[in-house]
């Protein structure tokens, strides 16, 4: 479903017809050269958006190989901000169309966390995680980046050859939403400073990005990396201030309850489920090998025998416990309803460590 | 630009007659904010700036009945001036951080990495003469200040005159730099602080006035150019969108909250009032409130640096 208009002139019609500075936010799916601001949507989520005056460069759905998997299609859309002749930003999205009843397997992975990845949250349903890297903009890319790309050229826009690229994810039961922006660099920090500041936003668009996946964007404003870093803390936990604010002077809760809802607010991060299982193998672990010595002696009266019986016993339940939590995983997969596989995602551009060995440091100024 | 003017130097009279000290220079933005947080309830209240010394003149001043004086400020009172205050109004003064001021330094490509040392060197109006002694700044370049530095024009632009921003680059950050050029002159204080602290006049320093856009001062000004504002400048001007660290330390919620990021100042909520807790207690409540110090509050847009979500909630609590 790649639109078949040019971008460059649906850019211009499109800039034509609007003020530059960022308008209301868009209350329906949006379409391709619309400029949009605060939020997009699409395949009904909510996508936040960096402050400016984006625009749809591209919708598309990414083929998948044959799957059972009842999501439909993947949906993609590229959207570009930009300044002047040159592309400030790239936004890319990808969801499935139709929403799933199992949740979605390992969304973010199961891979050690290399360092520029944060893991929200990961639980059997729900899954959130960040991650920044360095993009290098060629011409691999989902449909939706050739078109995008195409128009780009053909408006005559420039585009950094290597961009930013802060990534965030949510997963819950029915559907996923994965967004990679990215950002020309501009002067300021140095490149430690920049990726720690980077990776510092993509937490912060991770967790509007779930709000978007439940439709509940309003009133989260988004600004952009260097400038959050100094205006915003916390978009999400801001708004919940705000709101509890709301409702003590308008009377709907008393300054008492107020204080102690913000209190818990400031105080609530979200948790990945806890494993129980620690807690109960540390009982078992103290309290059966004694139990079974006792019993070994009470009806061997030899204490030698017993203790070999219990250390028998004790061993052989480490080696099923030892192998049941290596292949879990496996085992799970077997005895638990399967969720659905994540779609291979195809994303614009190539990580620019494959393509130029310095990284993120090629793009300090 | 939007300046922190007030931080230093605003009152607001409730109950009690006007401030008695000179009012100077008020900011009308500012004040149209604060009013919006906290409206005047007599006719001759309202929010005034001052300079810090006519600050505690006004808010010490004897009273007759009822009082209650609220200020911002970067200047709170020393623990003798507020004891003397309290005797001398017969009132209850408190004193609470609610955010910081912060300098702020923004530039193009070929911006120099910024110190104390350097910003002293590029911006006083005397500096240590290769010669020995003190002689003018003459130099008009980064590289003649550090040849590893690019051989670009120095630029740079300074906040407006008065302001909180200005207090921080003068006393915290030209002082800083001073002292690491050339010691500390301890029998001439206030000779050396003057010293440290003049600003040289000519065509490398630009001071800003209240209402001019730094973004478009440095799109004019070049690459090498570096503008040094509050947040509320940055507030107001997206294109504004990467500060530079200084000391090598990035400004952000947490280095200007630990103190790392040393361009900054805490901005002290002063209420002082007798037999009017109730009033006292709503102005206090206002002014702590999320729409007030929170990130996009009232007094966030005009350049404070909110506090951490748990502390602003904690000193809502208290």
């Amino acid at each position: 479903m790649v639109g078949a208009l040019a971008v460059a002139g649906l850019l211009l019609v499109a800039q034509a017809g609007r003020a530059a500075s960022p308008g209301p936010a868009v209350a329906g799916p949006a379409g391709m050269g619309q400029m949009v601001s605060g939020v997009f949507e699409i395949a009904g989520k909510q996508v936040p958006l960096p402050r400016g005056a984006w625009v749809v460069a591209a919708t598309a759905v990414q083929p998948q190989a044959a799957s059972a998997a009842p999501y439909g299609v993947v949906r993609s859309a590229v959207l570009l901000l930009q300044d002047g002749d040159q592309v400030r930003a790239l936004l890319e999205v990808n969801t499935n169309d139709i929403a799933v009843a199992g949740g979605w397997v390992e969304p973010c992975g199961n891979d050690p966390l290399p360092p520029r990845r944060r893991l929200r949250y990961r639980s059997r349903f729900d899954s959130s995680c960040a991650e920044t890297a360095a993009t290098r903009l060629d011409e691999s890319g989902p449909a939706a980046w050739q078109e995008a790309r195409a128009g780009i050229g053909r408006a005559g826009l420039h585009m950094p050859p290597t961009m930013l690229t802060a990534m965030a994810l949510c997963a819950d039961r029915q559907d996923f939403l994965e967004v990679r922006v990215h950002l020309r660099a501009v002067p300021g920090a140095d490149d430690a400073a920049r990726q720690q500041i980077l990776l510092d936003w993509a937490v912060q668009y991770a967790a509007a990005l779930e709000h978007g996946l439940s439709r509940r964007l309003d009133g989260i404003a988004l600004e952009w990396p260097g400038r959050s870093a100094l205006l915003q803390e916390d978009p999400v936990l801001e708004r919940r201030l705000r709101r509890i604010e709301a409702l003590r002077r308008t009377g709907v809760i008393t300054s008492h309850e107020a204080a102690v809802q913000e209190l818990a607010a400031v105080q609530e991060v979200p948790r990945s489920a806890v494993d129980p299982h620690p807690r109960v193998s540390l009982l078992n672990r103290i309290t059966s090998p004694l139990i079974n010595l006792g019993t070994a002696y009470s009806v061997t009266r030899n204490v030698t025998l017993s203790v070999g019986i219990a250390a028998s016993e004790y061993l052989a339940r480490q080696i099923v416990a030892t192998t049941n939590n290596a292949q879990w995983d496996a085992i799970g997969r077997v005895l638990v309803p399967a969720a659905t596989p994540m779609p291979e995602l195809t994303h614009i551009g190539r990580p620019a460590e494959e393509a130029e060995p310095s990284g993120l440091a090629a793009l300090v100024p | 630009m939007t300046a922190g003017r007030f931080f230093a130097v605003l009152l607001l009279c409730l109950a009690a007659g006007p401030a008695r000290a000179a009012a100077v220079d008020a900011q009308a933005l500012v004040e149209d904010a604060l009013a919006e947080l906290v409206p005047p309830r007599v006719e001759e209240g309202g929010w005034t700036a001052l300079d810090g010394d006519a600050l505690l003149g006004a808010m010490c001043a004897p009273h007759d009945g009822p009082v209650l004086r609220v200020a911002l400020t970067t200047r709170p009172p020393s623990r003798w001036q507020h004891e003397s205050c309290v005797a001398a109004t017969a009132a209850s003064l408190s004193d609470r951080i609610v955010g910081h001021a912060v300098l702020l330094a923004f530039g193009g490509n070929a911006a120099p990495p910024l110190t104390d040392l350097l910003l002293y060197r590029a911006l006083a109006a005397s500096v240590p003469a290769a010669t020995g002694g003190m002689g003018p700044n003459q130099a008009m370049r980064w590289h003649e200040l550090d040849p590893a530095l690019p051989d670009v024009p120095i630029r740079l632009l300074v906040p407006p005159a008065g302001t909180a921003e200005a207090h921080i680059l003068t006393d915290l950050v030209l002082y800083a730099g001073c002292l690491a050029a050339d010691g500390t002159d301890f029998s001439r204080p206030a000779t050396h602080m003057a010293r440290c602290t003049e600003l040289r006049a000519d065509a490398a320093v630009t001071r800003a006035d209240r209402g001019s856009e730094a973004a478009a001062w440095l799109r004019r000004a070049g690459p090498s150019a570096v503008a040094l504002v509050g947040l509320g400048a940055v507030a107001a001007e997206p294109e504004l969108e990467m500060a530079l660290p200084l000391n090598g330390v990035a400004p952000g919620f947490a280095s200007i909250a630990e103190g790392t990021y040393r361009a900054a100042l805490p901005v002290h909520l002063l209420v002082l009032q007798a037999a009017a807790a109730e009033a006292a207690a709503e102005a206090a409540s206002v002014l702590t409130a999320e729409s007030a110090i929170g990130p996009g509050g009232v007094l966030a847009r005009r350049g404070l640096a909110a506090l951490r979500a748990a502390e602003r909630v904690r000193l809502r609590a208290e």
